[in-house]
């Protein structure tokens, strides 16, 4: 038989992504033995104690949050979408603005601001940090609500309103519930990130199973009975998971039906346009206007940070980590979709359908499930190679910054493969049997035809994982070498220090860094749309 | 005339599931353009893949020029096979230029070589002006034609096309149809065509299989397969009609309803069937008012020269008739008929 290359070509890509899924598939494993550990005093004295208030706390953190900006979200993505008033065009961007904002330091500003100002309420507690988290999650429920309202069609309205429907019929009775799977979509992911949430509830002082997994591995020093609530606590974070990813289907299942609608904006009088305003610049203001001028005033006029060596050290240790992680996770979500489209049936897609589901799982378990089995396995390397050569090799995969990238590209992989997964499907499968009908490999056809078409998601993923890390705290906290800062976690270390005007510097650097992605997705989701 | 390509006894399914095609027999011979017609999830695409060698098949085998290119045990990729195809949605490379389109096959030759091959084809496709043209710039028939002229650039000893004319407009593909039959037959190319559209099959194809439930059913020029249909499947599918029971007369005649025919032309097909049925085709009933024999009018389709209509016989049997577009006849209304047959096609009940 002629020319078998392609073959080779095939099998070579796919075995080098069986060798990365494999590794990665570790610490899931690890976390799925756990059951089997036995179980020791200390569970006794968790479950008596602490175990009612954990679950309580976070799953009200997960369904106020979800509440908040369920509200916040869909109101302001309905007027936006269907009414026009002075701004709409600007206020409907700004509106994705608090996505920049990193819930720990939104919360680290209020404390400080209530602090300056005694007259206002505390939000030390359970509800203080739902408002906290919703008011930068919420825009997840925006976007999402947003698209579907836009994607009504416009007929409907008009015929409910033939029907005598008025305005705010037509929102609870048609426009709510057509956009039911996007919502749900939002709110859920609006949810899971307040029960992933690990520097706010740690800052305010709400106990819950992220803090409460990494004061058992820490203050008790157990890592099995850590581990075994990291395990616990998954299965209430894959509720969500499920329904997450159930919405998903039926956006997509919605979206094949959908009718082509040119949308026209309705228009507005004087009054109501200003109420509309008013109303639409409310989440935007305490989401991140105020915290944002507050962070700015600080770090310029009272900081006593100096800017100097030590601080432009941490800014290019962050910049240098946040680099060579997303490179790596970049490179890794280009191999292991690339492999999906070239093998629909490869055993790498079954492993990465669950290293995938890393996005969800909060910082503390991700940290204790890769900690534990990469730490056991140095140790074991260390000891062997004491015994026969004498060479000591220290922890040279869970003491250095490996172990922090493994966990990012756990984290992280998913928002990465998805953005390149999108890239790859604009090309359909029927223009790679095209070129390879034409001769070319699946090596050539990659640079020649697939690499031009990821351009711009691969720059959009590269980006968005660059800041997410930048913003990232816990993995970062429990996991980075010795000596190792980056400016989320000054800024943290501060402010736990009450001094939190000195951490203003680092986390406005942080929160303008993540006003980048947020263009891009305002330029990728919304900008089509706003042509309409 | 060569033989092109053998299939013999070919079966393909997709993971132990029932066979998505069974005891496929076809041969092809050079310069032929073959039309693969059947009705959608027949497996006529799957066929066509399967000769290119995107599919792979489970028994039998795929012959070319002497060469085995498909069996059971072994697949020339499908690089090797030197097959051009032309894709139901065109697959051009959405990041290059109709040049670059249609160089990306052409390997071995020099610049200049390539770039007379390119100026060549799209003279032979009639797009000299939209070389520079990105797909997204172009119409759907231009870019059929950028497809197809991608796929003839390398030279290739067979050219495949999937349904190549669905989304081009009512309006343009008759003419287009048959500018693709002149150019395939000028270029002297073996080519394999999916289409589920007969009368496309009709103007393009020196031979037509066609294809249902993953089976062959019949394999002929068109005229044979319109008028000598082999099974009631083929006989359903491909034009209009309609079956009346035959009986035997006394006298050696046979009847059917409205008729009788002449026994000798179809002794042996009588005796084989216990019940048997005669297809009549619309062409098989001519109008005529001055006719005794007379039917009534259920329905009427308006198509510009003629109207064709739907009959009932007698109460019980319903008729199909063309009638020149002057004949306007009222629903409800009695009119007379003449059979005109040429054709005995009678199969069991």
């Amino acid at each position: 038989m002629v020319g078998n290359n392609q073959g080779i070509v095939i099998l070579n890509l796919e075995r080098l992504a069986i060798v990365i899924a494999l590794f990665f598939m570790i610490p899931f494993i690890y976390l799925g033995s756990s059951v089997f550990f036995p179980f020791n005093e200390n569970w006794n004295h968790i479950i008596d104690n602490v175990l009612l208030d954990y679950f309580i706390n976070s799953l009200s953190l997960a369904i106020g949050v979800g509440f908040f900006s369920f509200v916040l979200g869909t109101v302001t993505a309905w007027f936006t979408s269907v009414y026009d008033f002075p701004f709409r065009k600007i206020i409907s961007w700004l509106l994705l603005m608090p996505l920049a904002m990193p819930a720990y330091i939104i919360a680290i500003t209020y404390v400080g601001i209530i602090d300056t100002y005694n007259f206002l309420p505390d939000i030390r507690n359970l509800f203080g940090g739902m408002v906290m988290i919703s008011l930068v999650v919420y825009p997840y429920v925006y976007i999402l609500a947003r698209g579907a309202f836009l994607e009504q069609s416009k007929e409907l309205y008009e015929n409910a309103q033939i029907l005598g429907s008025s305005q705010l019929s037509i929102f609870l009775k048609i426009s709510i519930p057509m956009a039911r799977p996007a919502i749900i979509l939002g709110v859920t992911l609006a949810a899971m990130e307040a029960l992933a949430d690990f520097g706010t509830v740690t800052f305010l002082g709400i106990p819950t199973f992220t803090t409460g997994i990494f004061r058992t591995w820490f203050g008790m020093n157990d890592t099995i009975t850590a581990t075994q609530m990291a395990t616990l606590f998954l299965s209430i974070v894959f509720i969500f998971v499920f329904l997450e990813q159930n919405s998903r289907k039926k956006i997509r299942y919605s979206e094949n039906i959908k009718t082509q609608s040119i949308f026209n904006y309705k228009k507005t009088s004087k009054k109501n346009g200003f109420i509309i305003i008013l109303i639409c610049t409310l989440p935007l203001l305490f989401g991140f206007l105020i915290p944002f001028t507050q962070l700015a005033y600080w770090s310029i006029f009272i900081s006593n940070e100096i800017i100097d060596e030590s601080f432009f050290k941490i800014v290019r240790s962050t910049l240098f980590l946040a680099f060579i992680s997303a490179v790596i996770i970049s490179l890794i979500s280009i191999l292991v979709t690339y492999v999906k489209r070239l093998k629909p049936k490869s055993i790498t897609n079954k492993f990465m359908q669950i290293i995938t589901l890393g996005y969800a799982i909060p910082g503390p378990v991700i940290a204790i499930a890769v900690m534990i089995p990469l730490s056991s396995f140095d140790n074991y390397i260390n000891q062997l190679l004491i015994e026969k050569f004498n060479i000591s090799t220290g922890l040279f995969l869970s003491g250095t910054l490996f172990i922090l990238v493994f966990a990012y590209c756990i984290r992280f992989l998913t928002v990465s493969s998805r953005t390149i997964k999108a890239g790859l499907d604009s090309v359909s499968i029927t223009t790679d049997e095209a070129a390879k009908s034409l001769g070319a490999n699946n090596i050539t056809m990659f640079f020649k035809i697939h690499f031009h078409m990821l351009k711009t998601p691969l720059l959009v993923s590269f980006l968005v994982v660059f800041i997410d890390i930048m913003k990232e705290l816990p993995l970062t906290a429990i996991l980075r070498p010795f000596n190792f800062n980056t400016l989320s976690i000054k800024a943290f270390e501060l402010a736990s220090d009450e001094r939190i005007a000195d951490a203003s510097s680092s986390a406005i650097m942080i929160v303008i860094a993540g006003i980048i992605p947020v263009i891009l997705i305002t330029k990728n989701i919304l900008g089509k749309r706003n042509k309409v | 005339m060569d033989t092109k390509l053998i299939i013999s006894n070919l079966s393909l399914a997709f993971e132990e599931k029932e066979n998505v095609l069974t005891n496929i027999d076809l041969e092809i011979h050079d310069s032929e353009i073959v039309c693969l017609l059947g009705p959608s999830g027949c497996g006529k695409t799957t066929l066509l893949r399967a000769i290119a060698g995107f599919e792979t098949i489970n028994s039998g085998s795929i012959i070319k020029d002497g060469v085995c290119v498909s069996n059971h045990l072994e697949n020339t990729p499908v690089a090797s096979r030197n097959m051009g195809m032309v894709f139901q949605d065109y697959a051009l490379f959405p990041n290059m230029d109709v040049k670059a389109n249609i160089s990306f096959g052409l390997k071995d030759l020099s610049k200049k070589e390539k770039s007379d091959r390119v100026d060549y084809l799209l003279d032979l496709v009639d797009l000299q002006n939209h070389k520079k043209k990105y797909p997204y710039e172009l119409s759907g028939g231009e870019q059929q034609r950028v497809a197809l002229a991608r796929a003839l650039a390398p030279s290739p000893d067979i050219l495949l096309m999937d349904e190549p004319f669905s989304n081009i407009d009512e309006e343009i593909k008759e003419d287009l149809v048959s500018d693709i039959r002149v150019l395939l037959k000028q270029l002297k190319i073996t080519s394999i065509i999916v289409t589920h559209d007969q009368y496309e099959a009709f103007n393009l194809a020196d031979k037509v299989a066609i294809i249902n439930d993953g089976k062959i059913q019949q394999v002929g020029n068109s005229y044979d397969i319109y008028h000598k249909p082999k099974n009631k499947f083929v006989a359903d599918f491909i034009g209009l009609g309609v079956f009346m029971p035959v009986k035997k007369t006394n006298n050696n005649d046979f009847e059917i309803p409205i008729g009788i025919l002449d026994y000798t032309k179809i002794k042996d097909d009588l005796l084989k069937y216990k019940n048997p049925e005669m297809l009549i085709r619309p062409d098989d009933i001519i109008h005529n008012d001055a006719s005794d024999l007379k039917a009534v009018v259920l329905e009427k389709q308006f198509r510009g020269a003629e109207f064709l209509y739907r009959l009932l016989y007698n109460e019980k049997y319903p008729l199909l008739c063309y009638a020149p577009s002057h004949h306007n006849h009222e629903i409800g209304e009695s009119i007379g008929i003449e059979l005109d047959m040429e054709h005995y096609v009678i199969f069991e009940k």
